[in-house]
């Protein structure tokens, strides 16, 4: 279900459910205030009446009514009706209205309470009415209680209820009516709430909705969304930016591929053109051969070193760590005469032999291909706590902060026609790969000098606080920030 | 015809230098730009294939170097950069042709040929001169319907001294278009070739035409 449907649905009901219960409210409020007050002009009327009732000695005496000052209980069309009982049951015929006529009687209940007490009674003409009865003891000419030997009387007054049940009905009519009206209202101004509240998110589904593969450069925009949506906003945009980068990258990579693949065929097909062509000059076509077989030897460099970091990169390149003499593997490498080796002789490191050293071979083979002005090459190893520190160091051509970031990217040269005979690009992201895959770290970085620094750490070789052999290696969270490195003067 | 090739590897250098001598061209082989922009600004050049990614100076400064410096020898850009804006930014700046690598060796060298045919303003790939029918494209020589077999040099030669009808040709020139920068031949040999051209392509009674103008060189009317 939609949000627009969900929150129309929850809020339409919450409000109709509060209009409801208001109304409801405000009715049972008023159908009370209103009954009480009949009841209680009825009371009066009751009062009143008891007041012309008057008890001497000899017991009922003075019954004071004048119809003619009484004409709603008299008259014939909807009247109002009273009735005077002796407290055992037995009616008065003087005490009752004319509108009772000679034989009716009113609907009396058998409380004595001197209380009044009002209640729905059924009238003599049949009509719904409101009554009130309570008993009392009529009260002498002297204003004293006839209490003693007084006779208690029963009077109930009853009124027709239809005024009243109009009123409520009107009553009603208006607080339901005004609640249905109102929960109508309630309902637009929810719908039209919820589409202005959600106009920014379909404002950013329409923008999501239009962004493809080729125009992920695009931004989403919401100037006017509320505050809430900011952050989700903010981390689209920032997920579209990192989409974009790997877009690019893969982009490039694809490019690069093409390209590097390019010059190598067209050697090729030239090589075989031209050879084919004129076979006659035997000189030209076997150095032809050669120039094919090495071309040959180059592209399957290329192509292996591609599967070896896809494999990386996926994770399926299979390692075993096992303690590793970090000099011996230094001194190895093919070049590694031409460089200023410091590296102890005890330094033994956690690693993975033939990956470890493919980064020393890489590393060795960027700093010297690489270096400015034929400068010198330093590899310089240390340990430091648990975690060993190697440098690879050379003067280089100034690389900016960018082109740093650039170094671990497949195929990427800051200026390919430069490079060096032989390089395809992909040392660098070779080494990063296989640190990655060993758990070691990869860092470039270049000083103030010129100089550029390789360097690679990793753990050291512990055998009694490591993993068993052959496992995969897990990166540990905790582990504490590289130390600073210093070189040993 | 005379190319100059400024190709930063070094398999390509050698296969093209092969090849476009093989197919009648004087050939000068650069492997950077500096070195490129000198030969192109100071040699004389049909035609210069030019790679993009040189070392030392880039194929497109290169390019703008030399037309900055007034020349107007036909560049065709040689290079594996085949995205439109990298073709058309070649154009822009002053190149006549672009191929992209991988190429076919056969493409290029029609290309080469189309654009010495535009330096000397031939259209048609078929030349004439007196009773001879030269086929540029198919690089043969025919006399009336019947076939003049040249060698590529005695070829390259005739094909040079008629793509400039109406000048005298110096034999240093000629030597320089025939062999290129590379020093392997003299003056004599031109004249040795001359000298064999004349005698294949002449008809007995007929005035020669190739004359010789003492001292200056050799002319085609």
């Amino acid at each position: 279900m939609s949000i627009r449907r969900r929150l129309m649905l929850v809020l339409s009901i919450g409000f109709a459910a509060l209009i409801v219960l208001t109304a409801l409210y405000v009715e049972r409020t008023t159908r009370v205030r209103v009954t009480g007050e009949f009841d209680a002009a009825l009371v009066a009327e009751a009062r009143a009446l008891q007041t012309l009732i008057a008890e001497d000695e000899s017991g009922f005496g003075e019954w004071e009514y004048a119809p003619e000052c009484f004409p709603h209980f008299e008259r014939a069309e909807k009247p109002d009706y009273f009735q005077i009982w002796l407290s055992d049951g037995t009616p008065l015929q003087l005490g009752r209205s004319g509108s009772l006529g000679a034989d009716a009687n009113l609907p009396r209940w058998g409380s004595l309470s001197k209380e009044p007490e009002t209640r729905d009674v059924r009238l003599p003409d049949g009509r719904s009415g409101r009554a009130v009865q309570y008993a009392f003891v009529p009260v002498a000419e002297d204003g004293k209680g006839f209490a003693p030997k007084g006779r208690t009387l029963v009077l109930m007054v009853a009124r027709g209820r239809e005024r009243l049940d109009g009123f409520l009905a009107s009553m009603r009519l208006a607080v339901f009516g005004a609640g249905a009206v109102a929960t109508l209202l309630a309902a637009a101004f929810v719908w039209r709430a919820i589409v202005s509240g959600l106009k920014p998110i379909h404002a950013i589904a329409a923008q999501v909705q239009a962004l493809h593969a080729d125009n992920l450069g695009a931004r989403v925009s919401a100037p006017e969304a509320p505050s809430e949506l900011a952050p989700i906003v903010q981390q689209l945009n920032a997920l579209l930016a990192r989409l974009e980068a790997s877009f690019e990258r893969e982009r490039r990579f694809a490019g690069h591929v093409a390209h590097e693949l390019r010059t190598p065929i067209a050697e090729l097909r030239s090589l075989a053109e031209v050879g084919g062509k004129w076979p006659e000059d035997l000189a030209s076509t076997r150095r032809f051969f050669a120039d094919v077989h090495e071309i040959s030897g180059r592209m399957e460099r290329v192509v292996v070193d591609l599967l070896l970091l896809a494999r990386c990169h996926a994770g399926v390149e299979k390692f075993e760590c096992r303690p590793v003499a970090l000099r011996q593997v230094v001194r190895s490498q093919p070049g590694a005469d031409r460089v200023a080796i410091e590296v102890p002789d005890d330094l033994v490191v956690d690693s993975d032999p033939g990956k470890l050293s493919l980064i020393v071979s890489n590393l060795l083979d960027n700093a010297l291909s690489y270096r400015a002005n034929g400068g010198p090459v330093r590899c310089v190893a240390a340990a430091r706590d648990s975690r060993f520190v190697l440098d690879v160091v050379n003067p280089a051509e100034p690389l900016s902060e960018e082109d740093l970031r650039n170094l671990a990217e497949p195929f990427w040269r800051k200026d390919r026609a430069r490079s060096p005979e032989g390089h395809s690009g992909l040392g660098l992201s070779l080494v990063t790969a296989l640190a990655g895959l060993l758990g070691h770290e990869v860092g470039f970085t270049q000083d103030g000098t010129g100089v550029f620094r390789a360097r690679v750490s990793g753990r050291l070789w512990n055998p009694d606080g490591r993993p068993k052999l052959s496992q995969r290696f897990v990166a540990d969270p905790d582990r504490e920030p590289e130390p600073e490195y210093k070189e040993e003067s | 015809m005379k190319v100059l090739v400024i190709e930063d590897s070094e398999r390509l250098q050698r296969s093209l230098l092969h090849g476009l001598k093989s197919s009648g061209f004087a050939v000068d082989v650069v492997g950077d730009g500096e070195e490129g922009l000198a030969y192109a600004k100071h040699g004389v050049y049909d035609v210069i294939v030019l790679d993009l990614m040189l070392p030392k100076v880039d194929g497109l400064t290169v390019l703008k170097r030399l037309r900055a410096s007034g020349s107007d020898t036909h560049v065709l850009i040689l290079s594996a950069k085949d995205q439109v804006g990298e073709r058309v930014e070649g154009l822009h700046l002053g190149a006549d042709d672009y191929l992209t690598k991988p190429f076919a060796f056969e493409e290029l060298v029609a290309r080469i040929r189309a654009l010495i045919r535009r330096k000397y303003d031939a259209k048609d790939p078929v030349l004439r001169a007196g009773p001879l029918t030269i086929d540029t494209a198919r690089r043969t020589v025919s006399r009336g319907q019947e076939p003049v077999p040249l060698t590529p040099q005695e070829y390259a030669v005739l094909e040079y001294l008629v793509t400039r009808r109406g000048h005298v040709v110096s034999k240093s020139d000629l030597l320089d278009h025939l062999y290129g920068g590379d020093g392997a031949a003299s003056e004599n040999a031109v004249e040795v070739l001359v000298h064999q051209l004349r005698k294949k392509v002449q008809t007995p009674g007929s005035p020669d035409i190739i004359e010789t103008r003492r001292g200056f060189g050799y002319l085609i009317e």
